[in-house]
């Protein structure tokens, strides 16, 4: 009995000792997760668990654009993709708190409006911009809306891609059905015109 | 003295569990996060949403591609030494997807828009990709350093059949340098239409076939002098565009 007790007292500590070590071992992984792109998800990054959308409203009347823009979101919420992805059920919210770094050369195809080719990228799959009046004039042209990146991670070597997708746009523009499927419904990540029929009824190959 | 009393093999279990402990630390701490990998398979390459759709016309389908010049080159130069690279030098090539031995496949059916790209305003969404030229020496953030050449994919969608999410843009970020090369030129094409670097210098190994993608500066020597696509290129581009 005497020496009995030492050694399942020596067990004990080692058992407890292990599940100590488990538990913070799960707890490091889960924090210090690395981001990664994940070439089959449409959140894209390995670390985002849902579709989150923020919104940089730039003009006066919010209430009225927010407005329209969750209806724009709706709508693409019905898009007959959705069930395929790795969204859950919910439409998103918009949600605030981004920035876009706006160039004062303008926006167009390809300039990036965000923190650029980052190894942390953050929460938001799609980030929309909205401008209005001058500023508008000044920063698109004669461009309604224009697709760029905001955030990009490098994929492999010698290629990055686009993880966090911008969509800047005029106010007047937002509750456009056109603005809807030609461009948040690609900023979200589905296509504007699903194919009814199945890829497979494709295949086009010649010998010559 | 109690301690001979004792049988040392009785002290076994308890040396064995330690040892057991101790490994387990130790493996647990080596184990690191998942590792890139790829392959030229087809089901984890990023790609180009028009490589699979074509049309029997010169239409949005096709991959139009246009050229923005940022400095080191000028427009004409820089889109005669591109259109020279993918259709001068003979087959296999990767407009129409052209084996040596002249088989094609017309879903990629790559189609030059001969003005800068900043003129087409909104019909610049329809251009599938473009080579962004930029002087030697000059910064490259999407590249990671300055005097090397690489593609950005902009734009994730999931395609029109469902069945996978894809690009809808593509962007080449070419040094000026480059342009002279058709080696260059067609190896970074090929980054556009799915297919990654290979070879022992670079995380996705894959050996060292016969491909354009498997440079002798990424350790594959055999491949110095190429200056066009393989068949195996070929093959693994028409591979991406069945999916």
């Amino acid at each position: 009995m005497s020496t009995r007790l030492p050694r399942l007292a020596a067990y004990g500590a080692l058992a407890a000792l292990l599940a100590i070590f488990v538990g913070l071992f799960v707890e490091s992984r889960r924090s210090e997760a690395v981001p990664r792109v994940d070439p089959e998800s449409d959140l894209i990054v390995s670390t985002r668990d849902r579709l989150r959308v923020c919104a940089d409203i730039r003009v006066a009347d919010q209430r009225q654009v927010t407005d329209r823009l969750t209806a724009g979101l709706r709508q693409v919420r019905r898009h007959p993709h959705w069930e395929l992805t790795d969204f859950d059920d919910r439409t998103p919210a918009l949600e605030g708190g981004c920035r876009a770094t706006l160039p004062q050369e303008g926006v167009a195809k390809g300039v990036v409006v965000g923190p650029g080719v980052t190894a942390r990228p953050g929460p938001y799959r799609t980030v929309v911009v909205v401008l209005g009046g001058a500023e508008a004039d000044r920063l698109l042209g004669g461009q309604r809306a224009v697709l760029v990146p905001y955030e990009l991670m490098e994929i492999e070597h010698g290629a990055t891609a686009t993880v966090t997708q911008a969509v800047v746009v005029r106010d007047t523009f937002v509750g456009s059905p056109e603005f809807v499927k030609d461009y948040l419904t690609p900023a979200i990540g589905l296509h504007p015109e699903p194919d009814p029929n199945h890829k497979e009824d494709h295949h086009h190959e010649t010998s010559s | 003295m109690p301690g001979l009393d004792r049988p040392p093999r009785r002290q076994r279990p308890l040396m064995w569990a330690a040892i057991l402990f101790t490994s387990l630390v130790a493996a647990t701490l080596q184990a690191g996060p998942a590792s890139a990998h790829g392959s030229h398979s087809g089901w984890e390459q990023r790609h180009l949403a028009d490589m699979h759709t074509w049309t029997a016309y010169h239409g949005i389908e096709d991959e139009e591609f246009c050229v923005n010049i940022i400095g080191g080159a000028t427009h004409s130069y820089a889109l005669s030494r591109i259109k020279s690279a993918l259709f001068n030098t003979g087959t296999p090539s990767w407009h129409l997807m052209t084996k040596s031995d002249g088989s094609t496949d017309v879903r990629i059916d790559i189609r030059p828009m001969d003005n800068a790209c900043s003129s087409y305003g909104e019909r610049r969404s329809q251009i599938d990709y473009e080579y962004w030229v930029r002087p030697n020496n000059s910064v490259v953030p999407a590249c990671g350093s300055d005097n090397v050449s690489c593609v950005t994919f902009d734009v994730q969608t999931r395609a029109a059949s469902g069945s996978h999410v894809h690009y809808e843009w593509g962007y080449v970020h070419m040094d000026a340098d480059h342009l002279g090369s058709d080696t260059l030129i067609n190896h970074e094409t090929g980054h556009i239409f799915g297919l990654m670097d290979g070879g022992p210098n670079v995380s996705y190994h894959g050996g060292c076939p016969s491909s354009l993608m498997h440079l002798a500066y990424y350790g594959c020597s055999g491949n110095a002098g190429l200056t066009k696509p393989t068949d195996n290129d070929i093959s693994s581009v028409r591979t991406v565009a069945a999916r």
